[in-house]
């Protein structure tokens, strides 16, 4: 295993160019820059219908320096797969143009419509066929390209579109989806959740998942400053507080001899040794403007106290799968 | 190609920089090269969204309204 420092990685040209149209303070680019840089060598990227497919590729624009596909909004693991095959088939046959690359990174982009909702089957189906790939989730928790409509990855009592909050219904009635379970269900060699705001892991996991040998997934939490409506300038200090509240917490998993293997990432250990500095999600929750009705005009603690519940219950399902 | 879109430009203060690099990771354009001679912004692309200055440790970053 190669490790990548900051320093080195800083070195490195960035692969996804300036001058994108996505919006001010976005943090799908800065996670999508950090893990090309951890590519090892040859690329191939491709992305599902998203913000980060329609922002970067604008006819007859491209902001990719790297091979880059698009095909339809549900297909990115499908696409990807049949990257894998294509290349696999000319490396046996010893033609063509990939076949004198040796190793070959082909990391799929997906936002989280495209993977939690349409995309679930292709994804699927791509673990299941075992492709040698990385799914990369850019979870921004709505399908914000469109204008932020409620998906299976908004958190519970957020506000959307689909999902407004009024006196009646306090936003999105429905727990996020754990997509994490399910995608390590299938028995891929690596899983694991990562955050802009601590760059050092996102370059060590994303380097782990393009060195394993099959299917690998990372789930990144994206905040979006539009959709969750808090300033532009505030996106790494809102993903820093997701990871301090546990809400969204930082861990990698292993298939080794027959059984997933959970391990807590440094921020995330740090504050299951040392349970009095975790944050209580109130501070995260009250950073976004799209939990506004939670705390006005009035505040409503059951519904808080139930988000709580839900975070603490889930961490501590956590520590408990890493043995912690 | 380029427009100006953004309200405000950063502006960095190269005698309290302690080049520490975090502006450059955490730019969501790629606009921040941490240089020999300092941190230098790319104007052409900066939307000014002012991560670089949240982020900077010592606050040597300040955002200037774009006239």
């Amino acid at each position: 295993m190669s490790d990548l420092t900051l320093k080195e990685a800083a070195l490195k040209p960035d692969l996804l160019a300036s001058g994108h149209r996505l919006c001010a303070g976005c943090g799908e680019t800065i996670i999508a820059r950090m893990i090309l840089k951890a590519a090892r060598g040859p690329t191939i990227a491709t992305s599902a219908t998203g913000c980060l497919e329609v922002s970067t590729s604008i006819y007859p624009y491209t902001a990719w320096m790297v091979p880059w596909i698009h095909s339809a909004f549900e297909n990115a693991a499908a696409t990807a797969s049949g990257i894998e095959a294509a290349w696999r088939a000319m490396r046996r046959k010893q033609k063509g143009p990939l076949s004198r690359y040796e190793t070959l990174d082909i990391i799929a982009f997906a936002g989280d419509g495209g993977t939690y909702d349409i995309g679930l089957q292709a994804l699927s189906g791509a673990l299941e066929r075992g492709h040698d790939f990385t799914y990369v989730l850019l979870d921004n928790e709505a399908y914000m390209n469109t204008g932020i409509q409620r998906s299976g990855g908004t958190p519970f009592a957020a506000e959307t579109t689909t999902s407004p909050s009024g006196k009646a219904v306090p936003g999105k009635k429905e727990w996020k989806k754990p997509i994490d379970e399910i995608v390590i269900a299938h028995e891929i060699p690596y899983a694991a959740s990562i955050n802009p705001a601590y760059p050092m892991d996102v370059l060590r996991k994303s380097r782990k998942a393009l060195e394993a040998d099959g299917p690998a997934f990372l789930h990144a939490l994206v905040p979006c400053s539009r959709g969750w409506r808090f300033p532009p300038e505030k996106t790494i200090e809102v993903s820093r507080l997701a990871v301090q509240t546990c809400i969204f917490p930082l861990y990698e998993c292993r298939f080794l001899e027959g059984r997933p293997h959970y391990e807590l990432s440094s921020p995330s250990l740090a504050i299951a040794k040392k349970p009095e500095s975790k944050k209580p999600v109130e501070e995260y929750l009250r950073i976004q403007g799209r939990f506004n009705h939670l705390f006005r005009p009035e505040m409503r603690v059951d519904l808080i106290s139930s988000i709580q519940e839900w975070v603490d219950n889930r961490w501590e399902m956590l520590k408990e799968k890493s043995g912690v | 190609m380029s427009q100006i879109v953004r309200a405000f430009q950063p502006e960095v203060d190269q005698n309290t920089c302690i080049k520490c690099g975090n502006c450059q990771t955490y730019c969501p354009e790629g606009t921040v090269m941490l240089t020999e001679e300092g941190v230098v912004f790319d104007y052409r692309y900066c939307k000014g969204c002012g991560v670089c200055a949240n982020e900077c440790p010592v606050k040597a970053i300040k955002m200037r309204r774009e006239e």
